[in-house]
């Protein structure tokens, strides 16, 4: 192929090279050069400074929650000395098993191992300088202060430990240098641990308090009985029977989904099934308060038990709803993971004369079996938090009295209690603190729930991992407690304890090994084995494998057909019920209605103006931030960085804490501490905090789904790190990053707990917007839904219809940011290819 | 500046007479000199200790079955190997009189010089004119007048000029995988560098768009110093003047193409020419 050479051309033409050349061989061009050099390297700054705001707040909420907890927890100083146990059983574990176990595990796991535990350690010993000077303030006791400086100085000494292990470059611990070191640390850690020990035995009796937090079985804040047992059994009865109705359901659609519905219907019921999760909480606790509770109690009574069980507020009722409002959660985890099956293990299930039903059930599921018992555990936390639908429908009694897990009584659960109990609460009273407990407590179980859920999704937990870990300790134990040789120690280095028992039991000497039975004869394998191989007639197979996989089907379809119905019904009856009665005048600004008004109240224009302020604030403050740190997270956070992993999975495990617990963070923090009163800056900073994870995950997901090629080629041409994001990466995800903004909006548009501790109440004053930032509390739609939907008719006329008008502007708000989202994502989406 | 030049200069003659095995014709100009790099991911190391000198305006082949580190020490030339975590490196690569694997080096300057062509072709999804210019846009060239010589030269130089020239505003990503592969060569060329880098730019295209980027390979040779990693010895004896054998990191065998394909020095060499292994 002939390429016309430039420079073989007109003169004209090498003139023009001439002056290309020039233009292209200069690097600095201008001053763009240097501008482009400082831009790159001070946005990573500001991206950087923005993830670690992103990430203190997510830290400060659990600190600040122990924090508040703590005077209901029992003395400052047993808690103390319980983190100082821990701590120095966790630093002796750490001296011993470095520097004297060396054989049995290798050098990369026992490293991995000692820097989760000296992480521990540190935050342990936050946590434990914290109680400390909280000690000191309170007491002016010398002897805390003293403990203070030794633990000051016993964390810079696990930090330095720390920064020694981060430090990729060291490949082998020092030993002489750390080995003293270890044993200092544990000198200190004792030290403390004797003066504390001295100064704690007068406050031993301080640990019933404890005890009687966490099993007492009476709550009755009046009287200073904060027993949380019941609240805690009233919380595990709802999501128990939640999950046990959630499983089928979720499962089978999404079974349903993955593998029966031809592929033009599948995109519109996987849409509608997700339809239910855009549902706000508040409107899906109102249906059910109104409708679920009428048709169980019904139910009951047609069974000929309404004596007992006249009330349909009941934890069965609960749970139902839980398990709807679920339900796609673990549908759409669930169609994802078999989606992901690999299409050739499938096909040679399909040619060894397997049925589409065994496929499914032998080979599709046991793959995915880490990721759908992962959705299952997730849907739990999920549901644990939930705090509208119990605080609505399930009663508000915390006796317990017809046993600690029967489903058909009322039950007061650990969410319904913070959000009812706040409202008349004075700062520092005992009930402040033991709310903050409540709270602690549900984060604590929530967190475990999704660092838990979240292992085991990215198979780092699982069956084997565990059975594996098991059998190297008790590999480590017999042959320490054998004292066996060193030898034999270093022969048996690489096997476990499996392996080394099979070695005893299969010698030749073995008597077992001897007497272990012989293979079939030829003869038998004849007569028996190919007797029922054969006999199998393959065709009654075939006929029983299509029977039996055409019930699975029915039952599939029936069970989808059964959730849609019920979105069917929930649109229907708020749609029916919303626009029966609003009233087009009040829409009018300056003419206000009072005809159909409850108690004189402003209207729902205001409440709808006061969400959107109050939304529009956190959205204001919160998607910068997290689309920075979302930024930050990807592109510069380098993977060997554990700390900032770290940091990456504590963003995204903050998505899963019930909203109820940030809520009482923002009126701990901003309501009570900062004096802003419930108000719009108050909600604001709250949803703003619930927004950031959301916003960071789905930012990260979606710059992760573009290509890492084009960046590389762009930074090939010679452009900075920050060009080729801007350029490429950002530029080609824009579309999902909004879609993930409208999501988080909808999503916080509709949440109940948060806005009802912050920023919400009923107004009365005939103002469209709230007086001030501060100090002025805002009408909002989800709070309306809440206060008038509980309100029988009889006391306010029209108080349902009411809230059924707002839940329908709510619902209409919610659900189009939704699926707008999702037609902007596919109308916009930059296809590759 | 100068001293410092000096001082790598001075460095660099000491090396060359303490490694007399790799003497080359001293005639041709060197763009490239490498001192015995190394290359770890983490624990492993890709590339051990490889010595040798590029010369200017010819194509050099590095050849290698996959997982021999030709890759990875082609992507060392113009540092894209720092986007991976966990990488180190030890001796040293001089172009230009600089050691490039020095911290201090500035790396868009240094991408701007030593351009590179990626196995896959990666149009941006955006139009031709664009893609083409984009290397010149983000250097701060604004002017549309000249952004069009620079785009008309590239692609005539890449030899696509002729079948997209009425099509300019379309989409980079309707072309044909060939058609690609060429626009890719036009936009590394737009930022008019000295040396480029061919990363298997052949291995997913069909046989005529091999050929024909074959005779744009050597065509470019002319005004350029091209370096090639290939894993088709075929192509290597086809196109290059120089070609460097690999093997599990290390550097076999380096010389005239002809005297690699005719007469090798080491057995590995020969056994892997002749189909033995590989």
């Amino acid at each position: 192929m002939n390429t016309t050479l430039m420079t073989k051309d007109t003169s004209s033409e090498s003139k023009r090279l001439e002056s290309l050349t020039k233009l292209l061989s200069n690097n600095t061009i201008g001053s763009t050069f240097y501008v482009r050099k400082t831009l790159d390297s001070s946005i990573k700054v500001v991206l950087a400074i923005m993830t670690v705001s992103a990430s203190l707040l997510t830290i400060f909420i659990s600190l600040y929650l122990f924090i508040e907890a703590l005077p209901v927890m029992g003395s400052i100083k047993i808690w103390s000395i319980f983190l100082e146990i821990i701590i120095f059983i966790l630093t002796s574990f750490i001296a011993l098993w470095t520097f004297f176990n060396k054989s049995t595990f290798s050098q990369k796991f026992r490293k991995q191992t000692i820097r989760n535990l000296a992480i521990i350690v540190e935050m342990l010993g936050v946590f434990l300088i914290v109680t400390l000077l909280i000690d000191y303030t309170t007491s002016k006791d010398i002897l805390s202060l003293v403990s203070v400086t030794i633990t000051i100085i016993f964390e810079f000494g696990i930090l330095i430990l720390l920064i020694h292990l981060f430090n990729s470059k060291t490949k082998k611990i020092n030993q002489k240098y750390m080995k003293p070191f270890a044993f200092l640390l544990i000198f200190l850690v004792l030290s403390i641990f004797i003066f504390e020990i001295i100064e704690v035995i007068p406050e031993i009796y301080t640990l019933s308090e404890i005890k009687q937090l966490l099993f007492g079985q009476t709550w009755n804040p009046k009287k200073e009985n904060f027993g949380a047992f019941n609240l805690f059994m009233g919380s595990m009865i709802v999501t128990f029977y939640a999950i046990i109705i959630v499983i089928p359901f979720g499962l089978s659609i999404g079974i349903f989904m993955a593998e029966f519905v031809p592929e033009n219907l599948y995109k519109h019921l996987k849409s509608s099934i997700e339809l239910i999760s855009a549902i706000p909480s508040v409107i899906m606790g109102l249906i059910s308060f109104r409708y679920f509770a009428k048709l169980i109690k019904s139910i009951f009574f047609a069974l000929g038990v309404e004596q007992q069980y006249s009330v349909g507020n009941i934890a069965l009722t609960a749970s139902i709803t839980l398990a709807f409002m679920t339900v796609p959660m673990i549908a759409s985890l669930t169609d994802d993971a078999l989606r992901s099956v690999p299409k050739e293990l499938k096909k040679s299930a399909l040619a060894l004369g397997s049925s589409h039903w065994e496929v499914i059930a032998r080979v599709s599921i046991p793959y995915n079996r880490s990721s759908i018992s992962s959705a299952i555990i997730l849907a739990f936390g999920r549901i644990f938090g939930e705090t509208m639908v119990v605080l609505m429908v399930a009663g508000s009694n915390p006796a317990l009295s017809k046993g600690l897990l029967n489903p058909l009584q009322g039950i007061y659960a650990l969410p319904a209690a913070i959000a009812l109990e706040v409202s008349d609460v004075v700062v520092d009273d005992p009930q402040w603190h033991a709310l903050f407990y409540l709270g602690l407590e549900l984060l604590t179980i929530s967190f475990v729930i999704t660092v838990l859920g979240r292992r085991i999704a990215s198979g780092k937990l699982t069956f084997t991992s565990v059975k594996k870990l098991f059998k190297k300790g008790c590999s480590y134990l017999w042959n320490r407690l054998s004292k066996r040789k060193e030898e034999e120690i270093k022969y048996s280095e690489n096997n476990n304890f499996a392996r080394f028992t099979k070695d005893k039991f299969m010698h030749p000497k073995n008597k077992y090994f001897q007497s272990r039975p012989t293979s079939p004869s030829e003869e038998q394998l004849n007569t028996e084995y190919f007797e029922t191989l054969m006999c199998t007639n393959s065709s009654i197979l075939s006929k029983y494998k299509i029977r039996k996989q055409r019930i699975y089907t029915g039952i599939f379809t029936l069970l989808t057909f059964i959730v849609l119905g019920v979105l069917g019904l929930v649109f229907f009856s708020v749609g029916i019920d919303g626009f029966r009665n609003i009233d087009f005048q009040d829409i009018i600004p300056g003419k206000p209605s009072f005809s159909r008004m409850v108690q004189g109240h402003y209207g729902y224009l205001t409440s709808t103006i006061g969400s959107i302020l109050v939304v529009g604030t956190a959205a204001l403050i919160g998607l910068p931030i997290s689309t920075a740190a979302g930024i930050y997270l990807t592109f510069y956070l380098k993977p060997t960085n554990k700390l900032g992993q770290m940091i990456k999975n504590g963003i995204q495990n903050i998505a899963s804490v019930p909203s109820v617990v940030v809520g009482l963070f923002g009126w701990g923090i901003f309501v009570s501490t900062f004096g802003w009163g419930k108000s719009v800056l108050s909600g604001g900073f709250t949803l703003m905090i619930m927004m950031v994870p959301i916003v960071t995950s789905t930012t990260i997901e979606a710059l992760n789904q573009v290509p890492n090629d084009f960046r590389q080629g762009s930074l090939a041409l010679g452009s900075t790190k920050w060009e080729s994001i801007k350029e490429h990466n950002l530029r080609y995800a824009f579309p999902s990053i909004i879609t993930g903004y409208l999501f988080s909006i909808s999503r916080v548009i509709g949440e109940t707990a948060p806005i009802i501790l912050t920023a919400a109440a009923a107004r009365y004053a005939p103002t469209y917007f709230p007086s001030g930032l501060t100090n002025s509390a805002v009408a909002m739609l989800p709070f309306d839904i809440y206060e008038f939907g509980l309100y029988t008719d009889v006391i306010y006329p029209n108080s349902f219809s009411w809230a059924m008008t707002c839940a329908l502007i709510l619902l209409v708000i919610a659900l189009g940011l939704f699926v707008f989202g999702q037609i902007l994502r596919s109308k916009l989406q930059v296809k590759y290819d | 500046m100068k001293t410092t030049n000096n001082i790598l200069k001075n460095k660099f003659r000491t090396k060359r007479t303490t490694e007399r095995k790799h003497k080359f014709n001293l005639s041709l100009k060197i763009a490239v000199s490498v001192r015995n790099f190394s290359f770890f991911y983490s624990e492993h190391q890709a590339v051990k200790n490889v010595t040798l000198d590029i010369p200017k305006n010819k194509i050099t082949a590095i050849i290698g079955p996959s997982g021999c580190g030709k890759s990875t020490f082609l992507r060392s030339f113009n540092r894209m190997n720092d986007e991976i975590v966990g990488y180190k490196y030890s001796g040293e690569i001089i172009i230009d009189n600089q050691n490039i694997l020095d911290p201090v080096i500035d790396l868009i300057t240094l991408r701007s010089k030593v351009g590179m062509v990626f196995q896959k072709p990666t149009p941006f999804p955006q139009s031709i004119w664009k893609n083409i210019a984009y290397g010149p846009m983000i250097r701060g060239i604004k002017n549309k007048g000249q952004l069009n010589q620079i785009v008309e030269f590239s692609l005539k130089r890449a030899g696509l000029w002729k079948e997209v020239n009425e099509r300019l505003d379309d989409k980079a990503s309707q072309l044909s995988g060939g058609q690609q592969q060429r626009l890719c060569i036009a936009r590394a060329l737009a930022v008019w560098p000295e040396i480029i880098l061919f990363d298997e730019p052949c291995a997913s295209l069909d046989p005529i768009s091999t050929s024909v980027i074959e005779d744009l390979l050597l065509d470019l040779a002319k005004d350029y110093t091209v370096i090639i990693a290939t894993h088709s010895m075929h192509q290597a004896a086809r196109i290059s003047n120089m070609t460097a054998f690999m093997y599990l990191g290390e550097l076999i065998e380096y010389d005239k193409t002809e005297k690699i394909f005719e007469n090798p020095a080491k057995e590995l060499t020969e056994q892997y020419i002749t189909g033995r292994f590989g």
